[in-house]
């Protein structure tokens, strides 16, 4: 029944050809859509989990909690020793962020955040640990690239080569050359959208005095302890100078899980009606065939075929049109994701086995429900009636 | 012994009658030749015989099975292990080689036979021809892939329609050669419906059908 089944679909190349051009294309934009989701999510969930645990202290005027571009009334030396001696704190460091300008393009700013040399010798949290291309800054004229603004700035034609030297305004209009030595990449991807420096860098483009800070990068014991360290770091610093807010990073992200959740819903609702197309496609393709065969199905009914093997004949058919137009849009989809991901420098796009997986189970649920009219219209043929139309 | 026996058959296409009390015996090893004018119910009563069509009153009973006294659903039987029917135009499956056109009846029951079907291609003279497809095979060649495929699960009854009619006077004899061939050698019992005076007078029995009746 299989073989008699393949030599079917192989017989008519053109419909056959058809068949999985539709369902190719259904399943690749499937494929594409889903692994833009499982993408977006990894992100996400990457991004989160570094960020658990962890408090960021600004001025209570900050910008963005004080995370991008050093917003706010900066926060004096005696906080962060406030702060470092309130239980549950594990670590804290201060940082300065401020923004970089390039002299020949204005509009674009790069945010910077300069990181203390106790805080780089300290943990292995920091971008100085982590760099994917080219080396660490070893003084306080070299930075280094978020892997996604290097990305970014690719795509835009605006790029900052590894190992190029290059000119940025300072506040009072001169400008200072910075040599990119190389890309970082860490698990927040926020980070990941900045440039890293030391400190004493980024207090240049602050105009910040010294020993001030632009906010302090909190580590907590444990991750159930975030709350209460935040209400205590609130309690200690209340009253003293400007006024502090403290954020959990990971609660900025809220609103974007959110979004991402809509995102993914509608992705897989568009996956879903793709579907439902490759469905009808199907049921549409082999009832074409289905009728030009009538006189077939009722010589094979003649010959002793029940109802029902005809039944599995034309299902079988209609199964291997859509496993093989699956096969190809899985193809298609993969390499179309891949490429999204490498020359668009989306960076988001994580096609994974389980999901094509389930993409296989649902052509084998395409191709079957697509082949159900066909196939009971096929063992509807009535030999007689058919051989006395001639 | 009447390996077919047929009472009163009736059948009707709304008012138009096309068979009206038909009687027929046929013994075991019966080679018969079933003639009329076109539309006289020859195709009609084959179909009937072949358990491919119900007659709307009368008894047929083909090799001790009262036909029509069985379910719809199980007549698929009496087409697979007692009739081997042989169509005028051949109905061959255009994508199968000869040798698999053969073996069409027994694929829906996962069997294999392949030595069998090759036997009875070299029976009906095709012996080196097994792996040509229809489009390669004359019309003669294709009518006997045809008869081997009525063969294959050897039924006791083959019923042909016409079987020469799409075939030179030529190609023709052959095929009934082979046919009495099949009845001499294999006992097979033939029932042929054919308008060709040549064709029945090779047969033993001729009955004459007019307007439905014989």
């Amino acid at each position: 029944m299989l073989v008699l089944a393949l030599k079917n679909v192989l017989r008519r190349k053109g419909i056959a050809g058809l068949a999985l051009l539709g369902v190719g294309l259904g399943s690749a934009l499937i494929i594409v859509l889903l692994s833009l989701s499982g993408g977006l999510n990894r992100n996400l969930d990457q991004t989160v989990s570094a960020l658990a645990g962890k408090l960021v202290v600004s001025p209570k005027d900050a910008l963005f909690g004080g995370i991008f571009f050093g917003s706010g009334t900066p926060l004096p030396p005696g906080d962060l020793a406030t702060v470092r001696g309130t239980a549950g704190v594990q670590g804290a460091y201060g940082r300065v962020s401020a923004a970089l300008h390039l002299p020949d393009l204005p509009d674009l700013l790069l945010p910077l955040t300069g990181y203390s040399p106790e805080e780089i010798r300290a943990t292995a949290n920091t971008p100085f640990a982590m760099v994917v291309q080219g080396h660490a800054p070893a003084n306080d004229r070299e930075i280094i690239i978020g892997q996604r603004l290097f990305e970014t700035l690719s795509f835009i034609g605006d790029k900052l080569a590894v190992g190029g030297t290059y000119p940025f305004l300072l506040p009072d209009g001169d400008t200072i050359d910075l040599r990119v030595t190389g890309v970082f990449q860490t698990r927040d991807e926020i980070a990941n959208t900045c440039v890293a420096g030391f400190i004493s860098l980024a207090r240049l483009f602050a105009a910040m005095p010294s020993n001030d800070y632009s906010s302090l990068s909190v580590s907590v014991a444990r991750p159930d302890l975030v709350l209460p360290v935040e209400q205590a770091v609130l309690g200690e610093l209340e009253g003293n100078g400007p006024g502090v807010q403290v954020v959990a990073p990971e609660n900025l992200l809220n609103p974007l899980e959110a979004s991402t959740k809509a995102v993914d819903r509608l992705l897989l609702a568009i996956a879903l009606v793709c579907a439902l197309g490759c469905t009808l496609f199907i049921s549409i393709i082999m009832s074409i065939t289905v009728l030009e065969r009538m006189r077939e199905f009722a010589v094979l009914k003649a010959v002793g075929w029940r109802g029902r093997h005809v039944t599995m004949l034309v299902l079988t058919e209609s199964l291997f049109l859509s496993l093989a137009g699956t096969a190809m849009g899985l193809v298609l989809g993969l390499s179309t994701a891949l490429m999204a991901g490498h020359y668009l420098k989306l960076g988001t796009v994580a096609p994974d086995w389980p999901q094509m997986a389930r993409i296989a189970l649902l052509a084998i649920l395409v191709g079957t429900v697509g082949g159900l009219f066909p196939a009971r219209r096929a063992n509807r043929a009535a030999p007689a009636v058919i051989f006395r139309q001639g | 012994m009447s390996v077919i026996r047929v009472e009163n058959l009736e059948k009707a296409y709304g008012c138009i009658r096309v068979l009206s009390g038909f009687n027929l015996a046929l013994d075991e090893g019966a080679f018969c030749a079933l003639t009329g004018p076109s539309g006289c119910g020859k195709t009609t009563f084959l179909n009937i015989l072949g358990a491919l069509d119900r007659p709307t009153a009368g008894r047929v009973v083909l090799d001790g099975i009262d036909l029509f006294t069985l379910p719809e659903k199980a007549l698929y039987r009496v087409r697979r292990d007692k009739v081997g029917f042989i169509f005028q135009l051949f109905h061959l499956l255009p994508a199968l080689r000869a040798w698999e056109n053969v073996l069409v009846p027994a694929v829906p029951w996962g069997l294999k036979p392949v030595e069998r079907a090759r036997s009875l291609l070299a029976l009906v003279g095709l012996a080196g021809k097994e792996e040509r497809r229809p489009g390669q095979l004359s019309g003669g060649e294709q009518q006997r892939v045809a008869i081997a495929r009525a063969l294959l699960l050897d039924p006791p009854v083959i019923l042909a329609d016409e079987p020469t009619g799409n075939l030179d006077r030529e190609s023709g004899r052959k095929i009934m050669e082979l046919m009495r061939k099949l009845n001499q050698e294999l006992g097979k019992t033939i029932l042929i419906a054919t308008h060709d005076q040549e064709v029945a007078g090779g047969c033993k029995t001729v009955i004459n059908m007019g307007n439905g009746w014989a």
